[in-house]
């Protein structure tokens, strides 16, 4: 061996040696040398393990554990240790003792004092009823909407070349009659929802509940025209009203409904199931909730309350929240070339003979949506009403609030369950090829309107019926999470047959951030989170509320065998992302085609363009293309809230269900360019579209109502005024493709800024800084300050603008300022030509304030009802107003009859 | 030497007279035929006249009953199920033209559903719409797709249509006209 081999082997051996006592030293104190005991715990009997016990050890917290399970003990470096055992509550049993037990080194300690007991009952009995967990138990309460949103005067629709026109009108919670009384009140502007969310405070805190606000009344009006004369009618209801609901599939009405009829209708409709772990029931009845057990007051209550024909503050109907009333005649000039019109039409009016020859629907915030005659039998009045699905989901909870929020007598929460406006439109049954038979339905189509916002069932809610106050039982709380929901949902009835209506789909969701709570039913079939086509229909949880008109109108695909035709109700709303969004969804099933965020400037990030959306809602156009004579959607305007203008055409992708990807944001309108925040101009009414022959060729105009702002504020004569702003849209497209093509996101969109010392794309601003009452014309269009004179008086619209014979024809109501605070009302029909410089022309009706929309009829005339329940008119046809052309009157050409062919044999 | 033949002027003449016959005759032919020919378009035309007149009786009828005018869908096996009828459930009373020629008139609708073959039925055409009648209402009026905007000035009126079958008929000639025509309700 070499000296230097010696010398390796030995420094070998000093570093085996090292890590050698490294080991003997240190390994005993380390984990792997711990002492360890073992303990096992039992838990019985057996239905309190199924029903969720378990044991957990504290300090150290381990755990929780089920029974049987052994669990081992690090002593450290000690031979045994105490540890305390503790049970887990669950509801309905009596929960173990801690225990404390010893555990020994390298022993298993078996513990089998883990017996739960069922707890006696509060009336003391011997026990039987278990408080169970069970998924479909649990209740949300919806929050009562502090006030509703919008102005006094609501939503009205313009009718053209009809004979009738329905309006509503409110009474106040404090009985005030706004018809009577002061309908027109533009300084009358309502506060938030936050209001009522704080004032709940937070759960768990057995907070008395404030009293709720009352619920608001309403009267409809039908004003019906005729070559003789104008006359009014107030909607009647009869003494046994009929509500329908839908009951798997079928309607059934619940006023013959026996009290567990009413009740299985209930539980299976209204409760909207939450987390697992905040459900209980204290029952092991059928009705686990006690309010919709075995107290029929609860649901009596309610549905007398329904049913009641003076007990919504002394009216038959609640308020109509942003919901407008929609007639519907048997016949529908957009179908009338298409196959198979010929025969529904005649089917629709021998079902409408017994209704006065339309329909006339309302939906109002307690739930009903309204089926009306028109004039039949000298008189107006209510047939059925219908209490979708969505609508019955929060309905009963009014009866809650009433009982546990000590509202005293009749009077009842305000809950907005269904407040979203109505459209009743025809579509075509779902075909696959185009060689299926065409079947035609008419559907009524709506939404919740605003959202109603869910929070847990409140503490003092678990009493017994009638027994306000009552605590939980002891060991059962409400969570003390604070998690709001939002409920919101849409709504579509088959009234094909107004004697026979059908729910054929309905969506309902309650939308939590823990999670959304769906309730679908398409053809009396539920539609489950588990299904294959559940994804077509999850959209519903993104709702948050749909204010805007819903539209309907057809776009082409192919088919197996050809081209079909596939049928859109579009809905345009708020997400829960706070923007804006389009749900395209086939009418016919409510499955979702495409949905679109529309996100950046057409959105609202903060209150005021809630507010806005609220008092304003976003309004929409589907536009006849030229060339078309049919509902295709291929040239569809939307008018944001936000004051944007944008365009969509449906029938761009046919392998794709037409989804629009990039619809045109052709229009920015403001009319406040400082100031915080810049609120876009807003439509105070419907917009209307048409085609011009111009010089140029045929091109498409736009007429929008808008929201202004006058200099000065709100007592000095300033604040929100309204104007006409007309746009020729096909020149702007022109133009403005043009600059997109050259500079690249420099085209659109185009900023029209209505503040007269602001900036924005071409004069518009300037043209009125005078506030003068004349039509002032612009590179792009034409725009109109409404006021009764120069800088004076000016005037709202009370009506859609409509596009009647290149003119544009509406009401408008203003107060007259005759100095020293004293004003009357002032109404005026305006006939405007937007293409000529100068005063408008128009019918000036002093004293009168108009009131609910108005109604062009189809001997030319435009009629608007007044506050005193008689109405004003002018005859468009006559020299004072244009001379201008009814409908379908003035060509000459013979339209009576026709050739199609000879033949000689 | 040159000799004279004597008969040659006869045959002469018998030939010329020959041609001459045969011509008379194909002069004498061709007058008859034309003469026939004549005859028949005369004939064809007073048919004809008759048989539109009937058409233009039937027209006037549906004219003055359009507001009447049964217009309703009807399930057909034979051609009578489909015969034009008013409301009240009465007929086309038909038309008579004095003179020789007989008329016969049938208005049949075209609103129906076949429930076999139907030989001599119209197509089928449920409605049609109607051009004019307004100042292409498309055009400065409300485009708004929506029922409760009753332009109808975009589609025009809507007619139902009708098919008028005449037949005219004298010394065992006869003519068929039809003629479908819409009927603005």
């Amino acid at each position: 061996m070499s000296k230097s081999f010696r010398r390796i082997e030995s420094v070998k051996l000093i570093v085996i040696y090292l890590i050698f006592l490294t080991f003997v030293l240190f390994f005993p104190a380390s984990k792997g040398w711990a002492k360890e005991g073992f303990l096992q715990v039992t838990i019985s009997p057996q239905e309190a393990i199924d029903a969720g016990a378990k044991w957990s050890i504290q300090d150290p917290s381990l755990g929780p554990f089920s029974s049987g399970y052994t669990l081992r003990v690090d002593l450290g470096s000690d031979n045994n240790k105490d540890l305390t055992i503790v049970y887990k509550d669950i509801a309905g049993w009596e929960t173990p003792n801690t225990d404390v037990v010893k555990v020994q080194k390298d022993k298993t300690k078996s513990i089998e004092s883990g017996v739960y007991e069922v707890k006696e009952d509060d009336d003391g009995d011997d026990g039987d009823d278990p408080v169970t967990v069970e998924l479909e138990n649990w209740t949300n309460w919806p929050l009562p909407s502090g006030t509703p949103h919008y102005w006094e005067g609501p939503l009205s629709f313009s009718y053209l070349n009809r004979n009738y026109m329905a309006y509503i009108t409110f009474a106040e919670p404090d009985g005030n009659d706004i018809q009577s009384d002061s309908y027109y009140d533009e300084d009358y502007w309502w506060s938030g929802p936050q209001w009522w969310f704080d004032s709940w405070g937070t759960i768990g805190e057995d907070k008395t509940i404030p009293a709720p606000s009352k619920v608001w009344g309403s009267f409809l009006t039908l004003v019906e025209s005729n070559l003789e004369q104008v006359s009014s009618y107030i909607a009647q209801f009869p003494s046994s009203r009929i509500i329908y609901v839908d009951n798997e599939g079928s309607t059934s009405d619940i006023s013959s409904y026996n009290s567990d009829e009413l009740n299985t209708v209930l539980r299976k409709k209204s409760v909207i199931p939450n987390l697992i772990d905040r459900w209980f029931v204290q029952s092991d009845d059928v009705w686990k909730n006690q309010y919709f057990k075995d107290d029929s007051d609860w649901t009596s209550d309610w549905r007398d309350y329904l049913l009641g024909t003076s007990n919504k503050n002394g009216l038959a109907m609640e308020d109509s929240g942003h919901g407008t009333p929609v007639i519907i005649w048997p016949d529908n000039t957009w179908i009338k070339t298409m196959e198979g019109y010929s025969s529904y039409e005649s089917q629709l009016s021998s079902y409408y003979n017994n209704w006065g020859g339309a329909v006339l629907f309302q939906p109002t915030n307690e739930g009903l949506l309204h089926a009306f005659t028109t004039v039949h039998n000298n008189k107006v009045e209510e047939k059925w009403s219908f209490l979708s699905t969505p609508a019955l989901k929060l309905s009963i909870y009014k009866e809650y609030l009433r009982k546990f929020a000590g509202v005293s007598g009749l009077e009842m929460p305000r809950l907005n369950i269904l407040g979203g406006p109505i459209t009743v439109n025809d579509i075509e049954k779902t075909r696959d090829t185009s060689e299926d038979n065409i079947e035609w339905r008419r559907l009524v189509v709506g939404t919740t309107g605003e959202e109603t916002y869910l929070k847990f069932k409140e503490r003092n809610a678990w009493g017994k019926a009638g027994e306000k106050g009552v605590a939980l039982p002891e060991n059962v709380t409400t969570s003390n999470l604070y998690e709001t929901g939002i409920s919101s949902g849409i709504y579509a009835l088959d009234v094909t047959n107004p004697d026979s209506p059908k729910e054929i789909w309905t969506l309902h969701c309650a939308n939590f951030p823990s999670g959304n709570y769906y309730d679908i039913s398409v053809n009396g079939s539920e539609i489950l989170s588990s299904d294959h086509n559940f994804e077509k229909y999850s959209y519903c949880g993104d709702i948050k509320m749909i204010l805007c008109r819903p539209f309907i109108g057809y776009t082409n695909k192919p088919g197996t065998n050809g081209q079909v035709r596939i049928w859109h109700s579009v809905f345009v709303g708020v997400d829960h992302d706070n923007e804006y969004h389009v749900w395209d969804v086939n009418a016919n099933n409510g499955e979702l085609l495409w949905e679109k965020q529309i996100p950046g400037p057409a959105s609202y990030t903060n209150l005021d363009y809630l507010a806005q959306e609220r008092l304003l809602p976003t309004r929409v156009a589907p536009s006849l293309p030229e060339g078309e004579n049919t509902p295709i959607l291929s040239e569809v305007y939307i008018h944001f809230s936000t004051g944007d203008f944008y365009k969509f055409n449906f029938q761009t992708d046919p392998e794709n269900n037409n989804e629009v990807k990039d619809p045109k944001h052709l229009i920015r309108i403001t009319y406040k360019e400082t100031g915080t925040p810049n609120l876009g101009a807003a439509a105070t009414h419907d917009f209307d579209v048409t085609l011009i022959e111009t010089e140029t060729g045929i091109h498409r105009f736009v007429a929008l109502p808008v929201q202004i702002e006058k200099e000065g504020n709100w007592i000095g004569g300033g604040g929100i005024r309204n104007a006409l702003v007309v746009i020729d849209l096909t020149k702007l497209e022109k133009d403005r493709d043009l600059l997109e093509a050259k500079e690249t996101g420099s085209g659109y969109p185009y900023n029209i800024d209505l503040d007269p010392s602001g900036s924005g794309d071409g004069d518009w601003g300037g043209g009125w800084g005078d506030e003068a009452n004349n039509v002032q014309t612009n590179e792009y269009g034409s725009f109109l300050f409404l006021a009764v004179e120069k800088q004076q008086d000016e005037m709202d619209t009370i009506s859609a603008p409509i596009w009647y014979d290149n003119h544009l024809v509406f009401a408008s109501t203003g107060l007259l300022d005759e100095g020293k605070k004293k004003e009357t009302y002032y109404s005026r029909f305006y006939v405007v030509d937007p293409f000529t410089e100068g005063e408008p022309m128009g019918g000036e009706v002093p004293g009168e304030a108009f009131v609910g929309g108005a109604l062009i009829d189809q001997q030319g005339r435009l009629l608007a009802p007044t506050g005193d329940g008689g109405s004003s008119e002018i005859d468009l046809t006559s020299d004072e107003y244009g001379a201008l052309s009814p409908i379908g009157s003035s060509s000459g050409v013979d339209a009576e009859t026709g050739i199609i062919y000879w033949q000689v044999e | 030497m040159f000799r004279r033949r004597k008969g040659f002027a006869l045959g002469l003449v018998l030939i010329v007279m020959i041609v001459l016959i045969a011509m008379s005759a194909i002069i004498m032919d061709l007058t008859t035929n034309y003469t026939s020919s004549s005859q028949s378009v005369i004939d064809n035309e007073k048919l004809m006249n008759a048989a539109q007149s009937g058409v233009e009786d039937a027209k006037a009828w549906l004219l003055g009953n359009a507001a009447s005018l049964d217009v309703t869908q009807v399930s057909a096996g034979t051609l009578a199920d489909i015969e034009v009828k008013l409301d009240d459930s009465s007929p086309y009373p038909g038309y008579t033209l004095s003179g020789d020629i007989t008329v016969n008139v049938d208005i049949y609708t075209c609103n129906y559903q076949s429930v076999s073959y139907i030989s001599g039925a119209p197509p089928i055409i449920e409605s049609y719409g109607l051009s004019g009648g307004g100042s292409s209402s498309r055009y400065g009026y409300s485009n708004y797709l929506d029922p409760n905007r009753n332009n109808t000035g975009v589609t025009g009126e809507l007619g139902h249509v009708f098919l008028v079958r005449s037949i005219a008929t004298w010394d065992e000639k006869d003519k068929i006209l039809k003629s479908m025509v819409v009927i603005a309700q």
